[in-house]
């Protein structure tokens, strides 16, 4: 409540620059940049007038989803953690889980796209999401519709019990 | 989107790795490694966790000679193998005979890990895995597993070779929690009265409820034991107390000998006449029992009543000494539905092995398969000779 008593005396945020591979720039919240371990590796070192980076990798498309996946968990660690300082009961956790669930469930493309840009950045909580989409989309299907669904050529005649 | 176009045959070695590692089951392991080359070689061909217990040494088994290894189970499960397209190479024509809009049935035992064996309906042979894998592209057929069943053997302690199985317990029903080895309760009939059963831990078998009448027939069903006797009487037997509960009373005019099996989800009841019937061991020549008619009952468990059934609908049932189980007909090109096949087969004297019984509900007698021209291995199952073959069709009983 301090904050909107007096909301001169908070700092200015700090902000990162993010530049899609596609020459876009997104300037989000240092703590949200924060969540990619490859950023905040040598973050420090970085001049704070420096602080761009320019992920060759990762399309504007898939890197607003990041971004907004990113936000989300920021504000909602903040939340459950406020919920836990006054002791009041909180279901962030499972509202968190919730909404997880639902950024994660889009087409094969788009899960792709999620899942390398989360390997690039090293997102460590993005990539098990995306991780476990995949495999509960392989659950339950033959090889056959694990390779329609994901558009994979058959590549050889295979043997899945031979060794290598 | 993004302008490229993704490739999920490539992703990184360790993406894969971890995605495979979320996958829970061995076949489901199996089907990722089926997908693509660098698919399969980012995981590795996950081991065969095997049930493998030590059990007390069946007391009321005769044994000739000297038993120096240990008891356990053996897992054999009917697969069926449906083929996506003919193929035309010379190689494949047996299997494509089976499959030409048809499905073989093959059975293949898991008796220790890394050891699987494949029966093929159309050969003689156990076939190893890896010869059986060479004459079957995977890519081209779809394999699901429809039954399991299991038998008891001993094992040779120093060598793990099989030194003998026991055929005359009539059937082996395993109910274990989580698929521990740990903790099960198996019950089987040592044909032709008597229920049994051993639990994880039990240092011997357990003779149940021997006053109450002679059992015939033993199946899990939804979760819990069911032990028919010759009456037809039916208890649910508590795996813990092994208290036994009556959910059916014997039925009319009941026939000697009775098989229990599940389909549709409901609980059947196969009452069989035979034309012999004695007390001896299976292997008895003299009074070497084959049955001639059948009635087929549905439980009632409210009435505590077998109800008789007129028609099994698409419903083949499969009825033998140690399994039996209900397959839909309209899986199995060329079969009929509302239809018994009975296999009734002598396993230690090989010139009378070949006894396959089949009829249709509607007709009261049980027919004889046309299978003089065939020699029916004594390790294959009439079953899987019987589809695999095509034989069970109408035109054959006609």
């Amino acid at each position: 409540m301090k904050d909107s008593f007096n909301p001169s005396i908070e700092p200015p945020k700090k902000t990162v620059t993010l530049v899609s591979s596609d020459g876009y720039d997104f300037e989000v919240e240092e703590e949200v940049a924060l969540e990619s371990q490859v950023i905040k590796d040598g973050f420090e070192d970085k001049a704070v007038d420096d602080r761009e980076y320019l992920l060759f990798n990762v399309h504007s498309d898939t890197l607003e989803l990041i971004i907004k996946y990113c936000e989300k968990h920021v504000s909602s660690r903040k939340s459950i953690s406020a919920a836990a300082a006054s002791s009041s009961s909180s279901n962030g956790e499972e509202a968190l889980k919730e909404w997880d669930e639902h950024f994660i469930s889009v087409d094969t493309n788009t899960l792709y796209d999620i899942l390398m840009a989360a390997d690039y950045l090293n997102i460590k909580s993005l990539l098990d999401l995306a991780i476990q989409k995949v495999a509960d989309t392989i659950h339950g299907r033959s090889p056959e519709q694990i390779r329609k669904k994901f558009n994979i050529e058959n590549d050889s005649i295979i043997d899945p019990w031979a060794s290598e | 989107m993004a302008a490229h176009h993704p490739r999920w045959s490539e992703l990184p070695q360790e993406l894969l790795t971890n995605i495979a590692k979320k996958l829970e089951t061995r076949f489901q392991t199996l089907q990722f490694r089926a997908v693509c080359k660098s698919w399969r070689s980012s995981v590795l061909l996950p081991p065969l966790t095997l049930t493998q217990p030590k059990l007390p040494y069946p007391f009321f088994l005769k044994y000739e000679g000297n038993p120096t290894g240990f008891t356990t189970l053996k897992q054999f499960t009917y697969y069926t193998i449906r083929r996506r397209q003919l193929t035309h190479k010379p190689e494949l024509q047996h299997f494509a005979r089976i499959s030409s809009g048809k499905v073989g049935v093959i059975v293949f035992s898991e008796d220790k890990p890394n050891r699987m064996y494949f029966k093929d309906p159309l050969s003689e042979n156990w076939l190893s895995r890896k010869t059986y894998l060479k004459t079957l592209h995977l890519s081209e057929v779809e394999i699901s597993g429809f039954y399991k069943y299991y038998e008891l053997c001993t094992i040779d302690s120093s060598t793990g070779e099989e030194i003998t199985s026991f055929h005359d317990l009539r059937k082996l029903v395993l109910n274990s929690r989580n698929d521990s080895i740990h903790d099960f309760v198996i019950m089987a009939i040592h044909y032709p009265k008597t229920l049994v059963s051993v639990r994880s831990g039990d240092k011997m078998w357990t003779v149940i409820g021997n006053e109450k009448g002679e059992f015939r027939d033993v199946i899990l069903y939804k979760g819990r034991f069911y032990a028919v006797d010759r009456m037809g009487r039916t208890w649910i037997v508590d795996s813990r107390t092994f208290e036994m509960t009556l959910v059916a009373n014997s039925i009319k005019n009941a026939w000697q000998d009775k098989y229990l099996l599940e389909s549709n989800e409901k609980l059947f009841l196969v009452d069989v006449r035979l034309d012999r019937f004695c007390y001896h061991d299976l292997n008895c020549e003299d009074c070497f029992p084959l049955p001639k008619e059948c009635k087929v009952f549905m439980l009632d468990e409210k009435e505590k009543q077998w109800i008789k059934v007129k028609s099994l609908g698409d419903a083949m049932f499969l009825l033998s000494m140690d399994h039996s189980c209900s397959i839909s007909a309209l899986d199995f090109p060329g079969c009929r539905g509302n239809s018994i096949l009975f296999s009734e087969y002598n396993h230690q004297n090989n010139t009378e092995c070949g006894a396959v019984k089949w009829i249709a509900l509607t007709a009261d007698r049980i027919r004889d398969l046309v299978m003089s021209s065939y020699e029916i291995p004594n390790d294959i199952s009439p079953f899987q000779l019987a589809l695999g073959y095509g034989l069970v069709d109408g035109s054959n009983a006609a």
